[in-house]
Formats: structure tokens, C-alpha cells, sequence
């Protein structure tokens, strides 16, 4: 202890921020020495630090939570999924498959299909029931948009429905269509459909009939079948019988039979009178809808209008071809609708492998496309060839002129059938299609694997039930000989080929 | 070379490899296998894809190892994860007391009862009964999850409040332990909401959404905490026998099979919670008996949690493991049953193999390094590994979590309470009402 440093008696041990590290006077508790002025460095109190832990949480916690819901949720394709997604919530823009399912327990199931795959989306039980009184169920053939969790497995894949209210749904025109045209070409569609009812029985007590409600026109009866939760929704069931009513029904099959579906309560309306007549065309849009129908060949374009138009892939179409008509198809990459208000026109980005090309069209025109170009999906414009910024350009001037192509029917294999033995590990990720007689199937849980032979070799075929419709699946048999377009997978070091969504898998001709 | 030897080799190196890592604190070896995920899924496609039977035994071999080699940073160096907290009581007894070395021998011990009760007791059963008591008990879970919640609040006893006049102070001191508990316990399920439902992460590494959060409720407070107040470490006996029988390792695979089976069997439970559930249901008073069921009780959460993803007819995803291996891997039939409970045979055997040196290397480096220093290392590695995998916005989540793990730290509460994270959330989705909390935070 030195001279000048002075302690209370009893007090020798003290600790050294009691005294001034410049003077050494004792000077007690305070931060600055009352003798010399010099700074007295303090202890900090473990009462601050917890302080400081809490402060750190609740700041942290509040700016997390402002970033959460300010955050916008990224667009992903389905085709661009990765496992490592698992969990993530992601938005997807698409098309509704199928009418949405009510499951036992109040929750809704429903497909989508984005045009480079399709996930099944599953909503919970509350969810469903603002979904039903918000009148968004959703429905085959709807456009929609919508955040959801993913739930990735190397296997399948499926989503959450995140939030109701950041649902969009654009309603698909629905064909009002007497008893007597439905037909089997409508089969996965939504229709409308009016009568009288004629009977209307309910499943007996533990049974697991669906309740059928049996209607009829002047010359037709059809039969509408639903389930408990849609018979609860309706408004009033008791005044069923006898009356007449309108329902916006699915088409389906059942044993080969034509089957029509009541997916909501809220689709049928009790009429005060007999209905008239389906006022069958409204719209361009809906006349060409109905055309594409009812022609059982590949819709012709021309329509008598002008000759199709030479077709060319993206990349070929450069400034030169200025002033020239052209059919270009491509995979759309982005679609930008005008903004409220302004005068701008839909402009599509198209590519392929090597190029991009920017196709616009007015509104006008769109109003008559009757598929809308969604981002991933293969697509078919005609129109002028125009030199935009250095660049060219394809403006579309008939909506007749877009149409998609790919997954069902039209598009063709990306290149070609080829030989079972030319596949390779290098194939992984790429689509190939192939001819081959099936072998036996196996059962993969939520999907069928059937070997496929040509004279080359052969490969596993995978089919998933989230993917391949049932009706394709149902129509294949041991022996069969089929053309079937998919991915080129690697499982358990096994090369096989997973059929791409639709009706990628096809008898051959 | 034939698929015999690649298993065994790829076991063999993911053992040795996990048991490396387990010796730095504060380090999981699900943040390393989100990474290799990653890498796996990367070179998916090209001429270097790691095939199934390379990965699966290597990342079997890699939890096995881990969840028996954990034991030594848990005991030697204090920094136990939330699933080994009450090893750290007792543990530190014996560290403090010389007998470190004894006190991880002990532990490892556990593990390998735990290794030979899974594989030659439950194994054989799982596949007959477990998929039966899964059907039954499938709509019952949320129930379950609350009365875990309640015991787990409930059971915190008052740690002040003994002396003094009565009134609102003598109160407060009493109550203060129980409040942040229960305050920690609901900031980390807020902060379970955000992430669950509306994570900040990029979706492209979603799978590990959760991870920066763990680090910073459990890793890194541990590892501020052993950097501002390590005590020395008295100097060590290294033993040629412990003081255990068949008596005691019977008990303790009693308490500790329950604890780890019950975390390993329902959802969001995890080795903490089974384990303050199986020591209040199974009431053992001997210290050993409780260090080493500790020991049972994580070998049998961490690794019966991931075999039950592989039980013919159950196929339960349980844990983190199981729900990484489910993004590369969904396994099929008994064939990949045998397999990994040979994997889990020969990992378990490696690493109770590996122990002893790995224990007598660890208090070496304490002897020779400052305790500081390794805690400091460790943090540096966890940082740099939530930055690389989730970025910044990860390191942000996991400040935030830090800010919410450190007050049971400085509260003198049970660390345990930060597993509202997932228990909160979880049990009220499973309930019905998540959606309705969810939309009142504007998160839906």
C-alpha cells in the first residue's frame, strides 16, 4: 500500500475501483475522481448484462418478425425444386388441376401444375372452411397463385397452403352444357349443368356410398354425386327434391361410366323456376374453348382465317426477319401483364436452349387466349416479326394465334424415341422418350415401377400417382407396348425413366 | 470392390470422422451433415455422385459416433448440448474433482449399453409393435405435447426467495428464475413461428431454417459462457477401472432407455426433455446411475430416433438426421433395416473403441491450451458455418437466438426452456389453434 493511497480502516482488501488510478485516493462508488478528475473505471453489473440479453432478444425477436412479414415470398417453378428446399416457403403461379378434395377430416386437397411439373397442395381444415366461404375453392382449370410450405422428400413432394388471404384465384370460364352433350372429351373438366331434380338418395347409416342426386332436362338424366361435407354446405338440402336446380359440376368416369361431381355445397343453386336453355356461346374466348372441344383432331389454328404460318424455334428468329410472319415456340421464361392504367402491352419472354425472344400482344388479344402463357410452360405464338431496341421482336396480333404445347397431347418428344441402351447416366435430368413393351408392375407406395424392354435393353418405368392421371395409369398392362416420355433418373445406381406429368405415357400406335 | 466392404468403409470413416468432431464443443453433427447434404445433392448428376450405400452407413456412422463421443466436451469441457444438461451437474463434480476421465468412461459406457439395448431388445420388436402404438397413438399427440410443456414449466422449482421479511422483494427473488424461464420459453416459441412459418432464410437451403436458431439458443451462449468464466481445471487421474457394476448399468439403462426411448419416439421431444421426464418417472437418487444413463439416453434418442425412419411397416421420420437423410433417401424393406443396425453395431463399437484416447487427448489439450482458447476456436467454427450455409440473414437469426438462450445462462432457468422453439409451435399446429396465432402475428 503506498503512502498517498488511503483506505477506511477495515477495508484493506477492497477492490481497486474504489481508489483512483491516477491520484490513489479512495473515492467510493463515483465515476470520476473527486481530488484529481481522473476517469474511475466501474465493474460492470451482472444485472446490465442480463438487462442486455433481454434487450438484445426482444429487439432481435421484433425486427425478425417485421422482416417475416414484409418479406415477399420467391415465385419458384415446380420444375426447379430441389430437396434442399424442404420446408421452405415458396410461391407458385399455375394451374389448378382438379377440383379440390374435401378429405374426412375437414382439410382440402388439390393439384397444380405449373407447366414444368405438378405438386399436390393440402390445406388444413380451417383454411378449407375460408376457402368455402370466401367461394376459392379452387377448381380444374383455374389460374392461380398462392405461398405455401414445401414437404420434399426424394420420393414425392407436396405443399402446405400457407394463407388464405394471399390466395389469388382467376375462376376458368365454365361451358354451361345441356344433359344430353356431355360427353367423354369433357372428362377432368368443369361444366355447368341444370334440371330438374328427380331423385335424391342418401348413403344408408356407415355406409360409404356418396349421396346422388339424380336430375333431369327435357331429355336427358344424369346423376351428381357428393360427400357428407359438400351435402353440409349446401344451403338447403330438405327443398332438393322436386326442384330445380344449377350446378357447376367436374366430369369424370366411374366403371366407364360418366360420373358428374359436386365438389362444393356452394356450386348449387335451388332455381325459383325451370332453367332456360344453356345460352351455349358468350364470349370469342369461349367459342374457341368450345371448338377445341368438341374437335376430336388436333385443333386446326388457321380456323379458315389465314394459312398456319412457317414454324421456327427461337433462336432462329433474328433481326432479318423483319416485316415476316412466324410461328416460334418456345418455353415461356416470364409474363408481364400491363400495369392498371397504363398503355403498356402483355409481353412474353420465350426461349430455348440458345436464345431468348420478346413476344407482346395487347389486350384485346389476350382476352381471347383461351390458355394463358404461365412461366415454364411450352408455348406456340404467331405473329410479325418486329425490331425492338436492336432486337427482334414477335408481335401477336390474334389470340387464336397462342396455344401451348408439351405435356398432353401435341408437343413432341424433345428429341426423338430413342433406343432403351442409349440411355446413360450423362441423361440424368433429361427428358427422352422411349418405346418398349412393359413387364410386370410393382408397387412403390405412391406410385407403380414396370420394367420397360425394347431389342436394346431395358429400364425401370416410374410412375407417380401425383404426377400420371389415372386413367393413364389404368390403361396400362403387362405386355403393352407404349411411348412414354420422362426424366431420366438415377436411383440406387439404376438408371430409370420417371414419366413426365399428363399423359406422357401412351399405347402405341 | 464388393458392398460389404464399401459399407463397412464408409461406416468406418463417418465414425471417425463424427468422433473428431464431437470433441469440439459446442459444434453438432447435424450442422456438419446439413453441409454434407449439400455437397451430396451437388454432385447429384455428375461423374463424382456419391452413391446410397456410401452416404447412408458413413451418416449413420457419423450419429452414432457423435452421440457417444459428445460425452467429452460435455464432461470435460461443460459445453453439453440441450440433450446432455444433466450430465453437466455431476459431470463437473468429477472433473472438478480429478476424475474427468472416470466420469467420461462412464458416460461412454452408458452409450454402449444403449448401442446393445436398441439393437438386440428394441430392434427386434420395433417392427412388430411400433407400428401399431404409432396408429393408435397418432391422433393423441398434441396432448402429449402439452402435458410435456406444463411438466416442463411446472417442474422448475423457485431457486431464491429463502430468506428476508416478506413482501413483493422476497417474492421477486423467488419468482424471477421461474418468469424468465417461462419468458424464455415463450421468446424462443415466438421466435419458432417466425421461422416455421415465414422463415427469413432463403428457401434454397430451407432444410436448415432451423439450424441458426439451435446455435444460438444452445452452442454459442455455452461458448461466451466457458470464454468469460472457465475455472481452471485441477489436474486429471486417468483410471484403468470405473466405479460402476451390473446393477448400476442395468438402472441406468431402466431411466435412461425410457428417457431417450421417449424422445426418440415423440414428436419435437428431444434428449432433454426425455431424460427430465425418465429421471423424475424413474426417481434414481446414485450419481453414477445418473451420469450414466445420460449416456443411454442420448445414444438411444440421437441414434433409436434415426432408426425408426428404417423400421419395416413404421417408416417415422424422427429428428434432424432422419429428415436430412429423407431428402436424399427413402428407405425400402428389412434390407435397409439389417443395414443400418450393422451400421449402428460397428459405429457404436468404433467409437466406445475410440473414447479413451480421444478423452486422454481432449485433457491434454486442457492441460496444455487455455480453456478459452478451444471454447473460442469452437465459436469461430460455428460461426463460419452458419454464415456459409444460411448466410447473413442465418447469423442474424442465430444473435437473436444467443440474445434468447443467454437469459436462462444468466437467470440461473433451465436451458431447456429455449425448446419452445419447436414445442410451442408444434403443439399448437397439432391442436388446431397454430393457424390463428400465426394470423394474429400477421405471419398468414
Amino acid at each position: 500500500m503506498t503512502d498517498i493511497q488511503q483506505v477506511l480502516p477495515g477495508h484493506e482488501t477492497q477492490s481497486q475501483e474504489m481508489n483512483c488510478p491516477s491520484c490513489h485516493r479512495y473515492v467510493g462508488a463515483v465515476t470520476r475522481c473527486p481530488y484529481c478528475k481522473a476517469k474511475v473505471p466501474k465493474r460492470i453489473s451482472l444485472m446490465a448484462t442480463r438487462w442486455a440479453a433481454i434487450l438484445l432478444a426482444t429487439i432481435g425477436l421484433f425486427l425478425l418478425w417485421l422482416m417475416a412479414i414484409h418479406r415477399e415470398i420467391p415465385v419458384v417453378m415446380l420444375g426447379d425444386i430441389q430437396p434442399t428446399m424442404n420446408f421452405g416457403q415458396i410461391r407458385v403461379v399455375g394451374q389448378v388441376l382438379n377440383d379440390a378434395r374435401t378429405f374426412r377430416n375437414g382439410s382440402m386437397g388439390f393439384n397444380v401444375t405449373d407447366g414444368t411439373g405438378s405438386i399436390m397442395v393440402f390445406v388444413s381444415p380451417r383454411q378449407a372452411l375460408e376457402l368455402n366461404s370466401r367461394n376459392l375453392v379452387p377448381k380444374a382449370g383455374d389460374s392461380i397463385n398462392f405461398a405455401g410450405g414445401l414437404n420434399v422428400s426424394d420420393q414425392d413432394m407436396s405443399m402446405r397452403l400457407l394463407s388464405v388471404s394471399e390466395l389469388k384465384l382467376t375462376r376458368a370460364p365454365v361451358q354451361d352444357v345441356e344433359l344430353s352433350a356431355i360427353h367423354e372429351s369433357m372428362v377432368g373438366s368443369g361444366i355447368l349443368v341444370a334440371g330438374k331434380v328427380v331423385d335424391f338418395s342418401m348413403p344408408a347409416p356407415g355406409s360409404r356410398r356418396p349421396y346422388a342426386l339424380k336430375i333431369s332436362d327435357d331429355t336427358t338424366e344424369r346423376t351428381i354425386t357428393f360427400w357428407e361435407a359438400e351435402y353440409e354446405q349446401l344451403a338447403n338440402p330438405d327443398d332438393l327434391p322436386g326442384a330445380y336446380i344449377r350446378a357447376r359440376v367436374s366430369v369424370a368416369t366411374y366403371r366407364n361410366e360418366i360420373q358428374l361431381t359436386l365438389s362444393s355445397g356452394a356450386d348449387l343453386e335451388i332455381l325459383s323456376a325451370p332453367p332456360e336453355k344453356p345460352v351455349r356461346i358468350q364470349t370469342p374466348a369461349q367459342r374457341a374453348a368450345e371448338t377445341h372441344r368438341q374437335q376430336a383432331r388436333p385443333r386446326d389454328f388457321s380456323r379458315g382465317r389465314s394459312p398456319e404460318a412457317r414454324g421456327v424455334a427461337v433462336s432462329s428468329v433474328t433481326t432479318a426477319n423483319k416485316g415476316q410472319t412466324l410461328r416460334v415456340r418456345g418455353r415461356v421464361e416470364s409474363v408481364r401483364a400491363p400495369q392498371e392504367g397504363s398503355r403498356q402491352p402483355f409481353v412474353v419472354t420465350l426461349a430455348d436452349d440458345q436464345a431468348t425472344l420478346r413476344v407482346v400482344y395487347w389486350s384485346n388479344v389476350n382476352d381471347v387466349i383461351e390458355v394463358k402463357p404461365t412461366p415454364g410452360a411450352m408455348f406456340e405464338l404467331e405473329g410479325l416479326v418486329e425490331v425492338y431496341e436492336d432486337t427482334p421482336q414477335l408481335k401477336v396480333e390474334s389470340g387464336y394465334r397462342v396455344r401451348p404445347v408439351g405435356d398432353d397431347d401435341e408437343a413432341p418428344a424433345p428429341s426423338g424415341e430413342v433406343p432403351i441402351a442409349d440411355i446413360t447416366a450423362a441423361d440424368q435430368g433429361q427428358v427422352r422418350t422411349l418405346r418398349g413393351t412393359l413387364g410386370a408392375p410393382r408397387s412403390l407406395g405412391k406410385g407403380t415401377a414396370y420394367e420397360l424392354k425394347d431389342d436394346s435393353g431395358s429400364i425401370d418405368l416410374i410412375l407417380w400417382d401425383s404426377i400420371v392421371p389415372a386413367d393413364v395409369r389404368a390403361g396400362l398392362e403387362e405386355g403393352a407396348e407404349v411411348v412414354a416420355t420422362g426424366e431420366v433418373g438415377l436411383y440406387q445406381g439404376q438408371l430409370q425413366l420417371k414419366a413426365s406429368p399428363g399423359r406422357s405415357v401412351a399405347p402405341a400406335r | 470392390m464388393s458392398t460389404f466392404l464399401i459399407v463397412l468403409i464408409s461406416v468406418s470413416a463417418g465414425t471417425v470422422l463424427s468422433s473428431l468432431l464431437a470433441c469440439l464443443p459446442g459444434l453438432h453433427v447435424y450442422n456438419v451433415m446439413g453441409a454434407m447434404v449439400l455437397g451430396i445433392l451437388a454432385l447429384e448428376g455428375s461423374n463424382w455422385a456419391v452413391p446410397v450405400l456410401v452416404y447412408l452407413p458413413a451418416m449413420t456412422g457419423m450419429i452414432v459416433g457423435w452421440s457417444m463421443l459428445n460425452t467429452i466436451p460435455a464432461v470435460l469441457l461443460g459445453t453439453p448440448d440441450e440433450s446432455a444438461m444433466f450430465t453437466v451437474m455431476p459431470g463437473q463434480k468429477y472433473l472438478m474433482a480429478g476424475r474427468g476421465y472416470e466420469g467420461t468412461m462412464i458416460t461412454a459406457l452408458g452409450g454402449l449399453a444403449g448401442a446393445f439395448f436398441l439393437v438386440l431388445v428394441v430392434a427386434p420388436l420395433a417392427p412388430r409393435y411400433l407400428p401399431v402404438s404409432q396408429e393408435v397413438l397418432r391422433g393423441h399427440m398434441h396432448w402429449v405435447l402439452w402435458i410435456i410443456i406444463t411438466f416442463i414449466i411446472m417442474s422448475e422449482w423457485p431457486k431464491g426467495g429463502n430468506r428476508g421479511p416478506a413482501g413483493w422483494a422476497k417474492f421477486y427473488d423467488a419468482w424471477k428464475t421461474l418468469l424468465m424461464g417461462i419468458a424464455t420459453f415463450l421468446l424462443s416459441g415466438l421466435l419458432g413461428f417466425i421461422i416455421l412459418t415465414r422463415s427469413p432464410v432463403s428457401h434454397e437451403v430451407a432444410f436448415q431454417n432451423i439450424m441458426p436458431a439451435f446455435v444460438g439458443l444452445f452452442a454459442i451462449p455455452w461458448c461466451l459462457l466457458n470464454m468469460i468464466s472457465a475455472a481452471n481445471v485441477p489436474k486429471q487421474r486417468i483410471t484403468k477401472s470405473i466405479e460402476v457394476d451390473g446393477d448400476v448399468i442395468l438402472r441406468s439403462v431402466w431411466s435412461g432407455g425410457l428417457g431417450g426411448g421417449l424422445a426418440s419416439y415423440l414428436p419435437i421431444v428431444t434428449g432433454g426433455v426425455g431424460g427430465l421426464l425418465a429421471g423424475h418417472a424413474t426417481a434414481q437418487r446414485d450419481e453414477r446411475i445418473f451420469i450414466m444413463g445420460q449416456g443411454v439416453s442420448k445414444f438411444v434418442y440421437y441414434v433409436g430416433a434415426f432408426m425408426l425412419m428404417f423400421v419395416p411397416g413404421l417408416y417415422l421420420t424422427r429428428g434432424g438426421g432422419a429428415w436430412m437423410i429423407k431428402t436424399l433417401y427413402s428407405p425400402i424393406g428389412v434390407s435397409d433395416y439389417y443395414l443400418v443396425l450393422g451400421c449402428i453395431a460397428i459405429a457404436a463399437a468404433i467409437s466406445y473403441l475410440m473414447i479413451s484416447p480421444l478423452a486422454r487427448g481432449t485433457l491434454w489439450l486442457i492441460d496444455r491450451f487455455n480453456y478459452r482458447h478451444v471454447s473460442s476456436f469452437a465459436l469461430i467454427i460455428i460461426v463460419v458455418m452458419v454464415l456459409g450455409v444460411t448466410g447473413w440473414i442465418g447469423l442474424f437469426i442465430a444473435l437473436v437466438g444467443t440474445g434468447i438462450g443467454l437469459l436462462p445462462v444468466l437467470y440461473g432457468s433451465r436451458r431447456l426452456n429455449c425448446l419452445g422453439i419447436l414445442l410451442l409451435p408444434i403443439a399448437c399446429n397439432m391442436s388446431g389453434f397454430g393457424e390463428a396465432i400465426t394470423a394474429w402475428l400477421r405471419l398468414t
